[in-house]
């Protein structure tokens, strides 16, 4: 899967937007307190910060795009190249190959997380430093602990995206064409965030993939608020078994001619 | 093809499994537990002698009050910004909100107000206590023993001014009522009479148990034998176990949905790790000292003027000074003040009034860190535009200019009066003629 460019590409553009950042952050006046997109401000003081800032600027879009786009590939692209028929024919099953494809959407949820919080944690120790830096409740902790916490966002994020993968292999095993499953499946991401942000539909709101992807800074608490972990992680759950059966279904009964 | 219908079934049946999975866990907190009947007597004596115990728990608030978010207001501070604790209060009336809560004694207390991407917190540890706002990157400290020496201070000052140099004596046990004996201040007694007292506007049942925060609880029904109000009922939520209150939700006649809840989402009764309460400012954070803070404020005050006091009480007493005695209209649940309005307050018939200027109370800025009287309130024009925001609050009737809630309406008459109660807004014409 990362032999594919486009593949790298989006993880070169993921790893951009930390650095980006950094240097804006750098070479410009750091924000007052307050200003910005959360957390920028912290951002000097301790230069792990900076993964975890451009992360939650890669939540809403950045970081659903490249899953889109992996997700969405992985059995339409197949299809779309002509070379799923060829698959098919080695004895390993639809279900397999199913569970193979899924495997590495949940891989690449996390490595694509993983680049946003290495690059920015690299490029912000070697722009900044790291000291000692507040979290949200007003504790301090160390850079380790700071360390240990960017890790711990990076977690919550892939936990976050997993469902809407399983959404992408789904739609995926709907059609030959792999750039309308992958525009599906962002659509969705973004459609479910829309949906999240009218209130008329408060009721269905803790039904959406995307309910709790803010709350990744609960990490950043003290003391950790794990419960929002939890229920994220039951919630991407859901997604996850649901959809993967639809594709199963799916793929499985699916005539292949491509 | 039957194989191929049969697999779809696996999605629907792993749909069904979530779905039913999702929709049982909330039933679950919907259930009603079987608890041991007892009286409302019984549950009032079970809450006045709950020990308080040490615990930590998340409590959500849910406000449908019927006002429009503070963030939709033009000139208001953004809801998703809680700064300080004064207009993180006016956040708890609107809205969804989330906080978490530790206690450790009477004196160990922390709260913190849950946003997005940052966070209020609220800590007491012994005679000190810290806010700490994180999206102003603000601590303000406050030296409780600071405050409470300068309130007697005050209060022998004020004595000495008003009371011919008698000091007054320091405030002593209330005074118990007549013919009351201690015999009769037993929580079981105090409850019987607190409930006598209350048959006659209020009828106090035991409702249906409930589950809060996975507890059993008993549930306490109070409701308004007055038809007028636009009070429907009180529901308390009792914990079995310990007499705790888990829950108020408070409901309003013209709605469905409660018109404010406060509740434990969950909650653990041990005791939280001392740590929790031991705060101390993180580096580059603003440090403000509340007490030095109000010192200086009194140091500048003119002369002339009254030093401020905390939370301005002196302000509001000198606009109502000259205003005669509030009138009473009615009585219980469906009681109506109708006060004049304060010598200075303009009339509303078109101008716009200076409420920022006045009153202290009408402040929603959140600009301001310092939960003391500003020194001339000027700064607060340039947040709030009241006339603008009371506009959008209020609606013109005839005579006036009613503010309505979903619990309270308020009345504005164009001579200058204005009537307070928990009924419609007709009733306050009514007394208005």
């Amino acid at each position: 899967m990362f032999a594919r460019r486009r593949h790298l590409a989006i993880l070169g553009v993921l790893a951009a937007v930390p650095v980006l950042i950094a240097l804006a952050v750098y070479f410009f006046d750091g924000p007052s307190s307050g200003d910005g997109p959360p957390f920028l401000d912290r951002v000097t003081d301790n230069g792990l910060f900076v993964g975890i800032t451009a992360l939650v600027i890669c939540v809403p879009l950045f970081l659903p795009l490249a899953v889109g786009v992996v997700a969405g590939d992985t059995i339409a692209g197949e299809a779309g190249q002509g070379t799923l028929r060829y698959l098919l024919l080695s004895p390993a099953g639809r279900t397999r190959l199913l569970a193979v494809k899924l495997a590495g959407v949940v891989v690449f949820c996390a490595v694509a997380t993983l680049t946003v919080v290495a690059a920015g944690s690299a490029v912000g120790l070697a722009l900044f430093g790291a000291q000692d830096v507040a979290v949200l409740s007003g504790g301090t902790i160390t850079p380790w602990e700071a360390g240990g916490r960017a890790l711990l966002a990076a977690g919550y994020v892939t936990v976050s995206l997993v469902g809407l993968g399983a959404i992408g292999l789904f739609v995926s095993t709907l059609t030959d064409v792999p750039v309308g499953a992958m525009a599906a499946t962002v659509t969705l991401a973004v459609v479910s965030q829309v949906v999240g942000q009218i209130p008329q539909v408060e009721a269905i709101h803790p039904w959406l993939p995307t309910y709790r992807w803010f709350d990744v800074a609960d990490v950043l608490r003290d003391p950790v608020a794990w419960e929002s972990f939890r229920l994220n992680a039951l919630l991407q759950a859901a997604y996850v078994a649901v959809f993967s059966a639809l594709a199963w279904a799916r793929f499985t009964t699916k005539d292949v001619l491509s | 093809m039957p194989a191929v219908a049969a697999r779809w079934i696996v999605p629907a049946a792993v749909t069904a499994l979530v779905v039913g999975g999702g929709v049982a866990a909330s039933a679950a907190s919907d259930a009603v537990p079987e608890l041991p009947e007892r009286s409302a007597a019984d549950l009032l004596v079970a809450v006045g002698e709950a020990e308080p115990v040490p615990f930590s728990g998340t409590v959500r608030t849910v406000a449908d009050l019927g006002l429009p978010s503070l963030g939709d207001l033009p000139g208001a501070p953004s809801s998703e910004t809680a700064t300080d604790p004064m207009s993180a209060l006016m956040r708890l009336a609107t809205g969804e909100n989330s906080l978490r809560v530790w206690v450790g004694g009477p004196e160990q207390q922390r709260v913190s107000l849950l946003d997005d991407f940052s966070e209020l917190d609220v800590v007491r540890d012994g005679d000190v206590a810290w806010t700490y706002s994180s999206a102003e990157d603000t601590a303000t400290r406050y030296d409780l023993a600071g405050f409470a020496a300068r309130a007697e201070a005050a209060a022998a000052e004020h004595a000495a001014a008003h009371g011919g140099g008698v000091l007054m004596a320091p405030p002593s046990e209330p005074a118990l009522p007549e013919g009351a004996s201690p015999a009769d201040m037993t929580p079981d007694e105090v409850a019987r009479t607190l409930l006598e007292g209350a048959d006659e506007t209020t009828e106090v049942t035991v409702g249906e148990a409930q589950v809060v925060a996975g507890r059993d609880a008993y549930t306490l029904v109070a409701t308004p034998r007055d038809d007028a109000t636009l009070v429907a009922g009180i529901e308390v939520a009792v914990d079995a176990a310990t007499g705790l209150v888990l829950q108020v939700q408070v409901d309003a006649r013209d709605q469905e949905a409660p018109a404010f809840v406060t509740g434990f989402t969950d909650l653990d009764l041990t005791a939280p790790d001392a740590e929790v309460f031991a705060f101390t400012p993180p580096a580059g954070t603003t440090v403000v000292d509340a007490l030095a803070e109000l010192d200086r404020e009194v140091a500048e005050a003119p002369a002339t003027e009254a030093p401020a006091e905390p939370f301005d009480t002196g302000a509001l007493e000198e606009m109502f000074a000259d205003a005669p005695e509030p009138v009473v209209h009615g009585e219980g649940w469906s009681t109506v003040v109708e006060l004049f309005a304060p010598a200075g307050a303009p009339s509303l018939g078109g101008t716009a009034p200076s409420l920022a200027d006045d009153a202290p109370s009408a402040d929603v800025s959140g600009e301001d860190a310092s939960p003391f009287g500003r020194e001339d309130g000027s700064d607060a024009a340039e947040d709030v535009d009241p006339a603008e925001l009371l506009g959008q609050l209020t609606t013109e009737v005839e005579g006036g200019q009613v503010f309505t809630s979903a619990l309270l309406t308020v009345l504005l008459t164009d001579d200058g009066r204005l009537f307070v109660g928990s009924v419609d807004a007709a009733t306050l014409q009514g007394y208005a003629g």
